[in-house]
């Protein structure tokens, strides 16, 4: 299957980021390090939190595939290649120069979008600038479009799937036909359509959700070229809707228009001499470019003295000289034949940013250890509520008796949790800290006159609980942290507990994120802010207390507890 | 030779198709009904006209406008440049004037406000129409390709549009069909088009939370969190978050930061949102501000810009307060004191 990347949301957003690197690097050979720093400082990329310079330090990574500014980048890189506005250079397939076809697309401004669809149209494979996976003879968009026009004028996401992107050629006898029968088929019923995109998904050894993420770029495509729109189709034997991408008027007429061109692939292109294909080149070239609104006058003389040399590649390959072909130099050709066709395609002098890339690979940025607080075990002084905490206490006991170590008692107890809501979980985190040894209450859950959802108390000291049970948030995000300043804040300027400014606001959830960078750094920032601290404790961690304290009434030193700041860890 | 190629809609748009026959010097919206009147340097008067510029500053922003000061500008802005919040305006097809889809128009005034020569005006009803015809015969055709130059700020007088059920339900309707990011969108250009440097935060970037920051002429620099929906009660909080990753990460003083809160309208008087809000600057001496859509579209129909907030401007101290006192106090004590619609100004009790 044909496998688009997916790096952004809008496609606006995908041709500012070309025109940011553009405007800033082209007169020069530029690797990905170079288009990174050149979006970043376009603000229109970010990373962990940051922005600007900070964002490319706390992306850049030694291990390159660990690195998300980088890899989203190289992903717009493989798209732009594919639409022929960047070209790797002759020596490496990691550097880069901009072309003639990429430099009309930003020449155009905000009138891009009828070049954009030419250069959609214009991805075929195989091509001299993109390898990909697999071996596909296949002009995407415009057999998607022409399936299309033979199902209905609509294609779901899953059809697209074991339809025209699963093909392996659109050449031959009548391959739109083909595949239009089998998405006839799969239209049959639901079953239908799951067991063939089962099918293609074992085939091709992907999950289908990796299958479907392929897909997003091209209907994001369609979508913003104003060539599909979502409506809903039936099954034909159930009846039961779904959702499909349909033509719209200007998509059909897109349609129309491929569907009666001739499509001219590089194997023929290839074929021609050195004038014909110069000849087919630049009158392919710019009747794209005029098609797609631009003023082609001034180049007249170039397409007078070519019109022979064009006349005869269209001959060779048997085309009338009236038809409207389907070729694209830039999305085709080898880089030595378009640089000597089009001089005027710039020639780098080298990339820009090694010294990023030298300099700037230093793993993250800023170390977080402060914020992970290892228990200070103390011996327990008071007693849990007996009669409250029995029956947890009872269920903490099974669950170390039938584990091997406290550890596994721990986290299959936190697994036995996964699916509580409020209703239980509120009361199983004050009851967890009574047998702690501290007073402890919850609210009702949905009662939020108070704010905090419990609250745990040091001595007379309150301490605000924010609770996230596993069914609102399996992992903590930063709306717990942020609820959290709010309850400190109330409880501080209504005075409705006794409380101290250092005291920490506690949130108790299920589970802490692996990448973590987003919590801690919003702990770090509302401190030296706020002055406030924030303390972060999962269920299993406070399991694990608990635990301990059932076994041998070891409990958290209360002052590490009240000043707790960042997450606790055991 | 050169092997570029221009676009023919970029080479239309390098110089204005019409100019008037003199500088203009004044611009009265009258009471927001009826075309504009324009007073040009030579004496001329008369409705204003679409000159068809080639920046077209109705339908699209300059950079400038979204620069925000060096220390936060890396925040990911949205790149959009449209002005207008639904799409409606338009080159007609020969690119010598603006056209305004009445289907599509929601009369917000944006595209009026920001039109140069006055050729944009309200009905009164809900949408705008756009004058192309020069019917006082103040204009000529340009013949030669020139005119790059900046337009002329003259002297505005009266309303923009009336603040009435037509106009305000109008667009309370269509604030409704807007996607999130559109919404977002107008809340930038209605701050920007009022004085106030504004950007806001791009689709798809979910690595900055923040809903938008301005840049007031005084200097401050604002947080601003956007709610549309039912969350008010989110936006304090989120507020706060905002200004600790300002402090935290970037070392902006926290007595430089303001912190705006853009709403429909204000909540029932028995909110907590309020009391938050009172709680906020009790702690931690953070005064929160909300910006209701009614409150800034009087801003803006009543031709007034913001240089900076000052003590009171969209201060809620209480459920009691009413964002108009500080507005007629700070901005102009001859804004009206009927409210475009319940909430915009005061809490409905």
């Amino acid at each position: 299957m044909l496998r688009f990347p997916n790096p952004g949301s809008t496609i606006a957003n995908f041709v500012f980021v070309y025109t940011a690197a553009f405007e800033r690097l082209q007169n020069q050979t530029v690797n990905l390090d170079d288009i990174v720093a050149a979006t970043v400082e376009a603000n229109l990329a970010t990373s962990s939190g940051y922005m600007g310079s900070e964002a490319i330090a706390r992306s850049t990574r030694t291990d390159r595939s660990r690195d998300p500014l980088y890899n989203q980048l190289k992903m717009y890189a493989e798209l732009f290649r594919a639409l022929g506005w960047l070209h790797p250079t002759e020596n490496s397939a990691l550097n880069y120069n901009f072309t003639l076809l990429g430099r009309q697309v930003v020449s155009a401004g905000q009138f891009y979008m009828p070049l954009l669809e030419e250069t959609v149209l214009g991805i075929a494979h195989p091509s001299h600038i993109l390898t990909i996976r697999g071996d596909h003879n296949l002009r995407p968009f415009a057999f998607i479009l022409r399936t299309m026009l033979a199902s209905g004028d609509a294609l779901s996401r899953d059809e697209m799937i074991i339809g025209p992107l699963s093909a392996l050629s659109d050449r031959g006898d009548d391959p739109v036909t083909e595949v239009a029968t089998l998405v006839g088929k799969a239209r049959q019923d639901p079953e239908s359509i799951k067991a063939a995109v089962e099918n293609v998904s074992r085939l091709r050894n992907a999950q289908i959700n990796t299958l479907r993420n392929y897909t997003r770029w091209p209907i994001a495509i369609m979508r913003d070229c104003g060539w599909t729109e979502k409506v809903r189709m039936k099954f034909r034997r159930t009846g039961r809707s779904f959702e499909v991408h349909r033509l719209t008027e200007h998509g059909k007429a897109v349609a129309l228009r491929v569907a009666d061109a001739i499509d001219i692939r590089v194997d023929q292109a290839d074929s021609l001499s050195i004038d014909q294909k110069e000849g087919l080149s630049i009158h392919a070239h710019y009747k794209m470019l005029e098609r797609s609104g631009f003023d082609i006058a001034p180049v007249m003389p170039k397409l007078d003295a070519t019109r022979d040399a064009y006349r005869g590649a269209l001959n060779s390959l048997g085309v009338d000289l009236d038809s409207d072909i389907l070729f694209s130099p830039f999305q085709s050709l080898n880089v030595s034949d378009t640089g000597r066709i089009f001089p005027a395609v710039n020639e780098g002098t080298g990339t820009q940013q090694e010294q990023v890339t030298a300099t700037s690979r230093i793993d993250g940025r800023d170390s977080r250890e402060h914020l992970f607080v290892v228990p200070n075990y103390v011996q327990q002084q008071e007693q849990g509520d007996g009669t409250e905490t029995a029956s947890l206490k009872e269920e903490l006991r099974g669950f170390l008796e039938s584990c091997n170590s406290i550890e596994e008692a721990a986290e299959k107890f936190a697994i036995s949790r996964s699916s509580d809501t409020q209703v239980q979980f509120y009361p199983l985190v004050s009851q967890m800290f009574r047998i702690l040894g501290f007073k402890s209450e919850h609210s009702r859950a949905g009662v939020n006159y108070q704010r905090w959802d419990a609250c745990v108390w040091a001595g007379n000291i309150a301490i605000p609980i924010e609770i996230k049970s596993p069914t609102e948030e399996v992992y903590l995000s930063t709306k717990a942290i942020r609820q959290a300043l709010e309850n400190k804040i109330i409880l501080l300027a209504r005075e409705s507990l006794e409380t101290s400014r250092e005291v920490t606001s506690l949130i108790i959830g299920y589970q802490i994120p692996n990448e973590r960078g987003d919590l801690s750094s919003l702990i770090d920032d509302i401190f030296k802010t706020f002055d406030v601290r924030i303390g972060v404790i999962d269920l299993y961690t406070l399991t694990l207390i608990a635990m301990r304290a059932t076994i041998d009434e070891m409990t958290i030193d209360r002052d590490q507890l009240s000043l707790l700041r960042g997450f606790l860890h055991v | 030779m050169s092997d570029v190629v221009r676009h023919k809609r970029v080479i239309e748009r390098e110089c204005n198709y019409r100019r008037y026959s003199g500088d203009i010097t004044e611009l009265d919206f009258g009471d927001g009904t009826k075309p504009i009147k324009v007073a040009i340097s030579n004496g001329k008067e008369g409705n204003g006209t679409c000159l068809g510029c080639h920046d077209a500053p109705c339908m699209i922003l300059k950079s400038e406008e979204l620069s925000l000061p060096d220390v936060v500008s890396s925040f990911p802005g949205d790149p959009a440049k449209n002005v207008c919040p639904t799409q409606a305006i338009s080159w007609n097809e020969a690119g010598t004037s603006i056209v305004v889809d009445a289907e599509l128009c929601i009369g917000c005034c944006l595209c009026v406000a920001r039109c140069p020569y006055g050729a944009i005006s309200s009905t009164g009803e809900g949408n705008v129409v756009v004058e192309d015809s020069d019917p006082s015969g103040l204009s000529t055709i340009v013949e030669e390709s020139r005119n790059t130059q900046d337009h002329i700020d003259p002297i505005r007088i009266g309303n923009l549009a009336q603040a009435n059920s037509q106009t305000v339900g109008r667009i309370l309707e269509g604030l409704g069909s807007l996607t999130d990011i559109e919404a977002t969108r107008f809340v930038r250009n209605l701050l920007t088009t009022i004085g106030i440097a504004c950007r806001t935060r791009r689709k798809g970037d979910t690595n900055v939370r923040i809903d938008g920051l301005v840049s007031l002429a005084d200097g401050h620099i604002g947080v601003i969190e956007i709610e549309f929906g039912n969350s008010v009660l989110e936006s304090p909080r989120a507020l706060l978050e905002d200004i600790a990753i300002l402090h935290g990460r970037y070392d902006i003083q926290l007595c430089s930061i303001e912190a705006i809160s853009f709403i429909v309208a204000l909540p029932n008087a028995r909110s907590e949102y309020f009391q938050v809000i009172a709680d906020i600057e009790t702690v931690l001496g953070i005064r929160c501000r909300t910006m209701t859509l009614g409150a800034v579209l009087t801003v803006l129909w009543s031709n007034l810009k913001i240089q900076s907030l000052g003590d009171n401007l969209f201060v809620t101290q209480s459920p009691d307060t009413s964002l108009l006192i500080g507005m007629k106090e700070h901005l102009s004590s001859s804004i009206s004191n009927t409210e475009p619609y319940p909430g915009a100004y005061q809490p409905s009790k």
